[in-house]
């Protein structure tokens, strides 16, 4: 295993591609913690996928760290299987945070932990949250004992363009990049309106709205000419020369070294490649539309909208371009930008086919995604809108899987899937539903019967769990 | 305002002595009459009578509850709009005076502030609307949510008094607010002794007047504190200078629970804060509230927000998850707060309150309970705020 990870070390100047120090950035240095996920049967409980189905004297076998089977009424046999009688309660997948700030600015609040916001300029597209993400953050236990198994860890939204996000399990870890969920693609967080334009205005600008978009477009024109300097290169080094060329051919065109390295243009070539997906923070329906034109002239794709309280104003546009937006249950009024939330808005965005998660962006609010999911399901039930639980579920699980890039992986109870599960003392739609089990790749992580302390920080507080 | 005559009848109706389906009537702004079974209201062919007069019926649907109309305190209700704009609020701390005893906030209650209606049609009914900044931050006012004007809406312009002691300075925070309970005390001694710079932090004849309400246990001090050790404090130097107190926050207020309840202090929980969000919460725990209740402190529960004050009963429910008795916990944000900050004929389902009265579909603790009918002195609520219009414009297919 150490021979894997060491691989990929200390050759930058041989690189062939942009990929190639993609994969450097990312190495882990310490071994990966071995957990027992072993094969577990949980029965006899209501078994929501979040896949349309509802098992209502359900099963769900975990092997392996995946879901190996789901279904109703009695499980397929599995000796030496752990058994679960989870009869009365209720199973879900894990849930998905789509945007949190824990581990960037921890808990407590503290000054030497303020990591979240890189406010020496505008737009800083190379810097990453998993570089500043502390996994001592007692937000993190307190996440997975309400029923979290993922979240994107963010930059704040101070930046135009704010860096990468960074996926992350909250399982304990020396460092962060051990809490990386498995294959992620990466995410990088962007910020238009009120919040770049006020940290800003007196330092330089932007001061405007259109001082934002100028910032935006400035470094997408220049992400372009930097791919383009790449391109040729990496063309270059597709094409083997040695052995082809005869001694009196003129050299090859193209530069000769890589070109030199930029961590900003790197991140937003990822972008304009599709490999990065964009997590924008925009509250406004103006505003986010500003932001569709930016993507279409630069030609990438938004993969969600971030708070985008007015997105149900433009649900048509969002749908038809199969952009999610990631909203509160019930959040406004604290700025302008937020003025006009609704809270029938994500049952109105549901409906019309946008994909939407529930987001927290708190690390209380984050502890009872459900109950926020609930709070928007009911908004939408008393004014006609026909949600299902299985819909709403959704919200907090499959769709956020999309919005990651990850919901090959996760996000449903389906077999195959890894086994990210909850199970809940009661309907995890109640505000007394509590969080009894939950697995991440099919480790148990937190049982309410027993729960641990994780965080060095919080030993020897007094603090019993 | 006076409101006719209404019969509810068929509701799990939350009284004092606990929940039970009964019958309750409103009549001139008040509630007349609660009971199992009402002898002087006769109803017949879907109409009533009350002593022989017509009264409203009103029939519960099945799994129907009632309940007094909720308080959410402390709220800025009324007086911020939108929070980040300084332009659109009325207690922008401007002044630099640390001591702004004699402000009484609710001066700039706006009553067509749009988180008023968004709040009402949540079921809440009144608030307590505070000051902030400073160092005594000034008076907080009770306030009606209903009514064009501030002479509807507000029902006491002076019903606590709010100070800040600071983390850092403990003790002598705790000591400058000492040093200005006996200013007050000499000041109403002798009025004619006060000259300029003369007492702390500046304070003026109109804060000394303003104190002494508190120092006469006729305005109670709301101060601001989470870890166990402030408690502690706050509750020692209660019992020194005899005081009213209320503290907000309490995070750690399950650590300390006896001494609260033995001071007579009371508190102010948000039921959600599970810490450590900053170091004076580490030992924050869901069941803080139970625990604090089971102590015998007067306990009052909040979202400690404005705009969405509307989850009032969503916490109230979070802190019955946290293993707080029902009634209990649908009483700390009725009847207790009522009672803390001097109305006692509100916040409560008996004869002779005032009929601020809300009728759920269901448990109102829970989420996806909604309000049915709303009554505010009686007279029923229309149940629409800003919101519902952009709802309604923006729900068409487009």
């Amino acid at each position: 295993m150490i021979v894997v990870w060491l691989a990929g070390v200390g050759r930058a100047a041989d690189a062939a591609s942009l990929a190639d120090l993609e994969a450097r950035g990312h190495a882990r240095v310490e071994p990966p913690v071995e957990v027992s996920a072993p094969l577990s049967v949980l029965v006899g409980g209501t078994v929501m996928t979040a896949a349309g189905d509802v098992f209502p004297r359900g099963y769900v076998v975990l092997e392996g760290g995946r879901i190996r089977a789901v279904g109703e009424g009695d499980p397929p046999e599995t000796p030496g299987a752990v058994v679960v009688d989870v009869s009365g309660r209720f199973v879900t997948p894990g849930l998905i945070d789509t945007h949190s700030h824990l581990g960037v600015y921890p808990s407590p609040g503290a000054q030497a932990h303020a990591d979240g916001n890189e406010m020496t300029a505008p737009t800083t597209p190379g810097v990453w949250a998993e570089h500043s993400t502390w996994p001592q953050d007692p937000g993190f236990e307190r996440a997975v004992a309400g029923g979290i198994t993922t979240l994107q860890i963010l930059p704040g939204s101070a930046n135009l363009i704010g860096g990468r996000g960074f996926v992350a399990r909250p399982i304990p870890a020396r460092g962060s990049r051990a809490m990386a969920f498995p294959d992620a693609p990466q995410t990088v967080k962007m910020a238009c309106g009120e919040n770049p334009k006020r940290v800003y205005g007196e330092k330089g600008g932007p001061q405007t709205r259109m001082g934002n978009l100028r910032g935006q477009r400035e470094a997408f024109i220049a992400a372009q000419a930097y791919e383009r300097r790449w391109e040729a290169w990496e063309e270059k080094q597709a094409t083997p020369e040695t052995g082809k060329r005869r001694k009196h051919d003129p050299p090859p065109k193209g530069p000769d070294q890589p070109p030199d390295r930029d961590l900003d243009m790197e991140t937003l070539v990822g972008v304009l490649r599709g490999e990065i997906l964009p997590q924008i923070h925009c509250y406004m329906a103006d505003d986010m539309l500003s932001m569709l034109q930016l993507a279409d002239e630069f030609g990438f794709s938004v993969r969600s909208f971030h708070h985008a309280t007015e997105a149900y104003k433009i649900r048509d546009v969002l749908a038809e371009r199969h952009v999610a937006a990631s909203v509160w249950a019930d959040w406004w009024g604290f700025k302008l930008e937020a003025y006009d939330a609704i809270p029938e808005g994500a049952a109105l965005l549901s409906d019309a086919g946008v994909d939407i998660a529930i987001h927290s962006d708190s690390d209380i609010g984050i502890q009872r995604l459900n109950q926020e999911a609930s709070k928007a399901m009911a908004s939408g039930r008393r004014v006609g809108i026909a949600i299902t639980e299985d819909e709403a579920l959704r919200w907090i699980t499959a769709e956020p899987a999309w919005i990651l890039g990850i919901d090959d992986q996760t996000g449903t109870l389906e077999a195959g899937k890894r086994a990210d599960v909850v199970v809940w003392s009661a309907n995890p739609f109640s505000v007394l539903a509590q969080a009894d089990l939950v697995y991440v790749d099919g480790a148990l992580r937190y049982d309410r019967a027993a729960p641990t302390v994780w965080s060095d920080f919080l030993l020897g507080q007094g603090v019993t769990p | 305002m006076s409101a006719g005559c209404v019969a509810v009848v068929g509701a799990l109706a939350h009284l004092p002595t606990g929940p039970v389906t009964a019958t309750v009537v409103m009549d001139g702004g008040r509630i007349v009459a609660v009971g199992a079974t009402l002898s002087e209201l006769s109803t017949r062919e879907g109409a009533a009578r009350w002593k022989g007069a017509p009264c409203e019926l009103v029939t519960a649907p099945e799994g129907a509850e009632l309940t007094a109309g909720l308080v959410a305190v402390p709220s800025r209700m009324g007086l911020v709009e939108v929070g980040l704009e300084n332009a659109s609020r009325s207690d922008d701390p401007r002044v630099a005076d640390p001591v702004r005893a004699a402000l009484r906030v609710v001066d700039g209650y706006d009553p067509r502030s749009t988180p008023i209606a968004v709040t009402r049609i949540h079921g809440v009914t009144d608030a307590v609307s505070v000051p902030g900044g400073g160092w005594v931050s000034g008076q907080g006012g009770w306030v009606h949510l209903t009514g064009g004007t501030q002479a509807e809406a507000v029902i006491d312009d002076a019903v606590v008094l709010v100070a800040g002691v600071p983390t850092g300075a403990y003790g002598e925070g705790l000591q400058e607010l000492s040093d200005l309970l006996a200013a007050a005390r000499l000041h109403a001694r002798n009025p004619g002794a006060w000259t300029e710079g003369r007492y702390p932090a500046g304070a003026g004849p109109s804060d000394l007047v303003a104190l002494d309400a508190v120092v006469r246990r006729r305005l109670p001090l709301m101060v601001g504190a989470d870890a166990a050790w402030q408690l502690e404090a706050l509750a020692r130097w209660k019992e020194r200078e005899q005081v009213d107190l209320i503290v907000t926050g309490a995070a750690e207020g399950w650590r300390v629970a006896d001494r609260l309840a033995a001071a007579g202090v009371a508190v102010i929980v948000d039921p959600l804060v599970y810490g450590p969000g900053g170091f004076d919460q580490i030992e924050a725990r869901p069941d803080n509230a139970a625990l604090l209740q089971a102590a015998g402190v007067p306990l009052v529960l909040s979202t400690f927000d404005t705009h969405n004050a509307r989850n009032t009963r969503v916490v109230a429910g979070n802190a019955v998850r946290g293993g707080l008795d029902h009634e209990a916990a649908l009483r700390a944000i009725t009847e207790t707060p009522a009672r803390l900050f001097g109305q006692p004929d509100r916040g409560v389902l008996r004869p002779g309150a005032v009929a601020d009265v809300v009728l759920w579909t269901g448990d109102p603790l829970e989420i996806g309970t909604s309000v049915l009918t709303e009554w505010i002195d009686g007279a029923p609520m229309v149940l629409r705020s800003r919101q519902t219009e952009l709802f309604e414009r923006y729900s068409g297919s487009q």
